[in-house]
């Protein structure tokens, strides 16, 4: 019932995210309670991250209720519950994995910590709320629109024909993700496992679920069974994680996601949670220290590897020897590249509600230690000038929620002109499209002696490398003009209006919604009108003559300057 | 007293048939009567956006001339970038909201209005005042459509550069089409008027660019002229250079444009406003002359009937 409720809950945020309808609500709720999600990214990112304590909560709620959390709350949990019924997934007879696989959870959790504590966080890959969260949200939500836009579309006759107009124009746009196949197929793997134990994830992998069992050794409210118990195992047989023992009276308490089926099933009505009833233990699970040490070493190791590594986290951008991918745009308000990647669980919230889908989870843009982090790609639609979501649903501030009048100043990157791909600038031909599409009024049109046409050029202080231009390059394949991370603005603190203006930058709004246009021109010298009948070919056909060189400067140019005047 | 609903009797049928063709008979023989009092070609009106434009489709005749009753209409603005009426970007949304009224007063069976947005289409219909406006008279009638299922393959025949491209569904199906663009300056091609307007009704406008924008523009006009028995063009303020997004210069020159082709209209709308500081002929602007040499339409404006009226 309660599980019911909150898959059902994290469904609605995550949903209604994704159509920016969201507001006045955290969507990123669920993501604040991952143990791992918590323990993991604040200790890789040295920081306390406030919406994350959540996470501590639920840990320290172990020592009174177990693994509640996982039998209730946990929509990893409740997901796998849910295709358990919906594929009718029957457990195979003695398919199940002996009890040293359960112990596997805890080496993941070593790893993960050992990482982290060197400052690398691998929580993306093993934590269940990010791994859920893009399950549902890059994943199933796609199909799920595509599906009631095909409906639409598939009643647009009947609605026309009866002039149903709301109907016959509604339209639910398709977000496309990369990595979907990948997600999804991940999440086959874990349905199939399904077949071997009810659960198999929670019970052998989740390390946030081992993270709970650390603490649920003896919960103060935990399973106790009365003398009426007739020993006919009904209950071990329910029990979806085997969290009960040959005789049943024994429970595995950090097993035991308390989700009461045992109490349900038992005839004798002998099995009751309450607090601190007599009850006895069985075998914990918990693997011994040296085991978690060497686990723990294992994912220090990894993470050396990452360091070591040309694409290391650890590298700062801008030092020359750094390499950075050009497609590795960052959304707006995005941390420093260290910091960031420390902190972003990689849940893909901030792509769920990005509306126009520019946000993409990364393949290997950021580096192989960056996979599934959102990067910009512009190619697939613009930054939004009014629209700041990315930020404001990062349950752990990754990407900084920012108003909208600090976000414009949150420099992504700076587009550039792929000259020989320019229908103006190679082909001579008439096009401004990147120049009317820019919101910030970054492209300027000149005339240059090589084009009958005016060419475009980017003011790079006045770009925010929001992508527009990009977006809606007419020519084909590659664009003629891309944003690149050049120049991106990243601050962990401060104001990003006052770091941008103290770096020259000018960013401003061509049009402000609702403000009166000011003065622009053409370039001087060129005309978008042909001439009039009987002039010459071009009204100038010359350039301004260049004015003459003064005598101090000494031709050919030199690196000095001239001699002062006396 | 509740009215009961008439049987039709095979007597009132015929009857019905007669009247309606002694009608019809007579709306043939308007153009005769016409002949004596001729329509002006183009009417220029002066005045607030909402009666101007009243008046100057009452100035060429009335809306009754290029709407019958019962007929689809589609009216094409401009708004395609979200911002408010003060940029001159989008078309003022009281000229569309009149137009719409002239049209229902016309007895068309369904007005809507329809553009293909550059920018955002919900900032873009909310900025623009657009849906406001006409949503008041008619609910549902503005929309911006991007996707695909709007809109069906057209092929162009004679084109030079377009053989075909995909128009949308409702245009295509309308039986008239009333473009309604704002004068506005064009870096590409000097003005964005009616012409270059209709880029706004197809799916993919993208490849203009690449096979040859001028040329697109009028096979594309081509396509629709048979539509268009009225044009509109709101130069109650005129974006004279800096355009078509802007920021630019906004000319007042409180003046609403009708006019029945295409051509014509663009034409007289070159020659309110200097474009980009020079005074332009039409015949300097290089898609509407193409259009001219191709039989669309008449640059020759000042061989036609021009009548200015104040509202």
């Amino acid at each position: 019932m309660l599980q019911t409720l909150s898959l059902g809950a994290f469904l609605a945020l995550l949903w209604l995210a994704s159509f920016r309808l969201a507001q006045g609500v955290t969507p990123d709720l669920f993501l604040w309670l991952d143990p791992l999600g918590a323990a993991g990214s604040m200790l890789a990112a040295r920081a306390v991250i406030p919406a994350m304590l959540a996470g501590l909560i639920v840990i320290a709620s172990a020592l009174f209720v177990g693994r509640f959390f996982c039998g209730h709350i946990c929509p990893m949990g409740a997901t796998l519950d849910l295709a358990q019924r919906v594929f009718r997934i029957k457990k195979k007879k003695n398919a199940e994995p002996g009890p040293g696989l359960r112990r596997v959870k805890h080496g993941l959790l070593a790893a993960c910590l050992g990482a982290s504590l060197l400052g690398v966080s691998l929580v993306s890959w093993l934590a269940p709320m990010p791994l859920v969260t893009r399950f549902w949200g890059l994943a199933v939500f796609p199909v799920v629109r595509l599906g009631l836009d095909s409906g639409l579309g598939a009643l647009r006759p009947l609605a026309r024909a009866m002039d149903w107009r709301a109907a016959s124009f509604a339209v639910v746009t398709v977000p496309r993700f990369e990595t979907a196949l990948f997600v999804a197929a991940l999440f086959a793997l874990l349905f199939a496992l399904l077949a071997l134990a009810p659960r198999f994830w929670c019970r052998h992998l989740c390390p946030a679920g081992a993270l709970l069992a650390l603490f649920s050794g003896r919960p103060a409210w935990r399973r106790g069974v009365s003398q009426d118990c007739t020993r006919c195992g009904a209950c071990a047989r329910a029990c979806p994680m085997g969290a009960i023992a040959e005789n049943p009276a024994e429970t595995h308490f950090r097993e035991c996601i308390a989700c009461l089926r045992c109490v349900r099933v038992c005839p004798e009505g002998a099995v009751r949670f309450r607090l601190f009833p007599a009850s006895a233990g069985a075998e914990s699970f918990v693997p011994g220290r040296r085991t978690f040490l060497a686990s723990g070493l294992s994912g220090a190791g990894l993470a050396a590897l990452a360091l070591a590594g040309l694409d290391s986290p650890a590298l700062t951008e801008g030092v020359s020897g750094t390499v950075v991918d050009p497609d590795r745009v960052r959304p707006p308000g995005s941390l420093p590249e260290e910091e960031f990647l420390a902190r972003c669980l990689r849940c893909g919230e901030c792509i769920t509600a990005c509306p126009t889908n520019t946000l993409q989870p990364a393949w290997l843009q950021a580096g192989a230690w960056g996979l599934f982090s959102p990067v910009a790609m512009a190619r697939r639609g613009a930054c939004d000038p009014d629209c700041a979501e990315c930020g404001r649903v990062c349950p752990t501030g990754a990407v900084r929620p920012l108003p909208l009048s600090e976000k414009m100043w949150a420099k992504m990157g700076t587009a550039i002109v792929l000259r020989q791909k320019c229908l103006a600038w190679e082909w001579g031909k008439p096009c401004l499209v990147c120049k009317e599409v820019c919101p910030y009024g970054a492209i300027e049109m000149r005339r240059v002696d090589s084009s009958p046409v005016t060419v475009p050029f980017v003011l790079g202080n006045r770009c925010v490398g929001c992508g527009a231009c990009e977006s809606r390059c007419p020519v084909q394949a590659t664009a003629a003009i891309q944003v690149e991370p050049m120049g991106a603005l990243r601050l962990a603190t401060g104001s990003f209006e006052r770091t941008g203006r103290g770096m020259g930058l000018d960013i401003r709004r061509a049009v402000k919604p609702g403000a009166p246009a000011g003065p622009e021109n053409l370039a001087p010298g060129s005309s978008p009108f042909d001439p009039a009948p009987g002039q010459a070919a071009r009204p100038t056909p010359f350039d301004a003559a260049p004015a003459a060189p003064s005598l101090e400067s000494p031709a050919g140019g030199s690196p000095f300057d001239p001699p002062s005047k006396k | 007293m509740p009215t009961s609903p008439t049987r039709l009797t095979r007597r009132d049928f015929l009857k019905q048939g007669a009247a309606a063709a002694g009608a019809l008979a007579a709306a043939q023989a308007a153009p005769l009567s016409a002949l004596a009092a001729p329509a002006p070609d183009i009417a220029l009106a002066k005045g607030g956006p909402a009666e101007a434009t009243r008046k100057a489709v009452e100035a060429l005749g009335g809306m009754a001339a290029f709407v019958k009753p019962g007929q689809k209409v589609v009216i094409k603005p401009n708004m395609s970038f979200a911002a408010g009426p003060e940029s001159a970007a989008n078309t003022h949304p009281a000229v569309i909201a009149e137009l719409m009224r002239l049209c229902k007063e016309a007895g068309a069976s369904r007005v809507l209005v329809l553009d293909n947005c550059l920018a955002d289409p919900a900032g873009c219909l909310k900025l623009s005042g657009i849906a406001a406006a006409c949503e008041a008279i008619d609910k549902d009638c503005v929309h911006a459509l991007k996707d695909e299922r709007f809109f069906r393959k057209a092929d162009i025949a004679g084109a030079k550069v377009l053989p075909s491209t995909m128009v949308m569904q409702d245009v295509l199906e309308a039986d008239v089409l009333i473009p309604a663009p704002k004068a506005k300056s064009h870096g590409a091609t000097g003005v964005t008027l009616s012409l270059k307007g209709m880029m706004g009704l197809i799916y993919e406008r993208e490849s203009f660019h690449r096979i040859g924008l001028d040329d697109a523009i009028v096979d594309l006009a081509s396509l629709l002229k048979p539509k268009v028995k009225l044009v509109v063009i709101d130069a109650t303020s005129v974006m004279t250079s800096g355009g078509p997004y802007g920021p630019g210069p906004v000319a007042k020159l409180d003046t609403v444009l009708a006019a029945r082709d295409m051509v014509a209209a663009d034409a007289q709308a070159v020659l309110l406003s200097e474009w980009y500081g020079q005074k332009v002929a039409p015949s300097q602007v290089r898609h509407i002359r193409y259009a001219a040499d191709r039989g669309l339409g008449r640059l020759d404006v000042e061989k036609m009937t021009v009548v200015t009226v104040q509202a």
